[in-house]
């Protein structure tokens, strides 16, 4: 079933939107929660609430992309239960190595949420992202916004896992580097 | 938390940037023809090597002690032209033989009958009967001197020893293999067979030294 024939169904209040948007991004959004919870139990908890989340949300929203959205959800959702059992213990997977790897770019001063806030990062990233081949933006989108392992990002890129690493780590930095230039002191 | 602000940040990206990743199919690796050159030069490398050392200790294998150069006769034809006349060896039964030789020194071609060390003759007959004969050319000793030397394989007491055409032939069995050695004039003969019977062996070296 089509995105928009799906999206008429959420907005014609039927439950079968529910069960389509299971078979069709069921294991999308299943493949992006496991890579930062690494638990099944909490995998499911997230994706269930992902649907009730969409459920409540559309309408009145109606998403130009239903899969980005319901991916951004289901992100968004996963990344708050692990911060929830990060305050107890690190769990493992890939969600430790791109945190890790993401406070190497991050400063650590509180002038990041009092000045910009995460509106104004949301745009510095997507300005930046747009000034990045299309290689390295998939790259780049792969590990931090997927939380997908090197292993499965050099796959789909065609390259070796040396590479991929090479790439990330060069990106890091040069995001740094754009941030310090818009006035995020480091 | 920053870090967190930042994963927060991430999850807001453009949409398209996310439909990008998600559509990209994953990519056999690339190889690139300068990888695809050196494998096959490594490859090339590898088989010249192992060409020469295979031709190396094939040789060494090969060596004579007293030294000359292997020959391997194309035919029997060429190894019967080399005999003088009358010489058993061209009194061999109907079969497919495979037939070499060691020359004393390096000469043009097959040189003469003299020029060899020893021959080595296999012989397998049209009722698939196998005989290998060994001929010490010019070794000028007595069948028994030369069996003295060769005691693990001819054992005294398990070595008969008979008179075929007035000349003394040792024979002996071993492990399934028969073997038989006698002399003429100055030249050593072993026969080896693992398929004849005792009789057989027997009349096999009658008829070669009968003609």
């Amino acid at each position: 079933m089509e995105d928009h024939e799906i999206i008429r169904l959420y907005f014609a209040r039927d439950e079968a939107a529910i069960r389509e948007t299971d078979r069709k991004y069921g294991g999308f959004c299943a493949n992006i929660s496991w890579n930062i919870l690494q638990n099944t139990l909490d995998v499911e908890e997230c994706v269930n609430d992902t649907y009730l989340h969409i459920w409540n949300s559309i309408p009145p929203v109606k998403p130009l992309s239903l899969m980005a959205y319901l991916g951004k959800v289901i992100r968004n959702l996963s990344l708050n239960l692990r911060k929830a059992k990060c305050a107890q213990k690190r769990g493992g997977g890939q969600y430790d190595l791109v945190y890790d790897e993401l406070s190497q770019v991050v400063p650590s001063s509180e002038s990041v949420e009092d000045s910009y806030g995460e509106i104004v990062l949301r745009d510095l990233l997507n300005r930046w992202l747009a000034t990045l081949p299309e290689e390295h933006r998939l790259a780049f989108v792969g590990r931090y916004w997927f939380f997908d392992s090197i292993r499965d990002i050099s796959a789909r890129m065609g390259c070796s896992e040396g590479k991929t690493k090479m790439l990330l780590l060069r990106l890091r930095r040069r995001l740094k580097v754009y941030l310090e230039g818009e006035g995020i002191s480091l | 938390m920053n870090t967190h602000t930042l994963l927060a940040a991430i999850n807001d990206i453009s949409d398209s940037y996310i439909e990008a990743y998600n559509s990209a199919r994953p990519k056999g690796k690339k190889f690139p023809l300068r990888k695809l050159v050196s494998a096959a030069a490594c490859l090339t490398l590898v088989l010249l090597t192992g060409a020469f050392l295979f031709a190396h200790f094939y040789e060494a294998e090969m060596e004579d002690p007293r030294g000359g150069v292997y020959y391997k006769f194309e035919s029997f034809d060429q190894l019967r032209s080399l005999l003088p006349e009358g010489h058993i060896l061209a009194n061999l039964p109907e079969g497919e033989v495979e037939c070499s030789g060691r020359h004393k020194e390096d000469v043009e071609g097959m040189g003469t009958y003299a020029d060899y060390y020893h021959l080595d003759i296999h012989l397998t007959t049209p009722g698939k009967d196998s005989v290998s004969i060994y001929c010490g050319v010019g070794l000028n000793q007595e069948v028994e001197t030369y069996l003295e030397y060769r005691f693990l394989l001819y054992p005294p007491e398990e070595t008969e020893r008979w008179i075929l055409g007035n000349i003394p032939v040792y024979i002996t069995q071993q492990d399934g293999i028969w073997r038989g050695a006698f002399a003429i004039q100055g030249d050593v003969y072993e026969v080896l067979s693992s398929t004849f019977s005792q009789e057989d062996f027997l009349e096999f070296i009658s008829q070669l030294l009968n003609g």
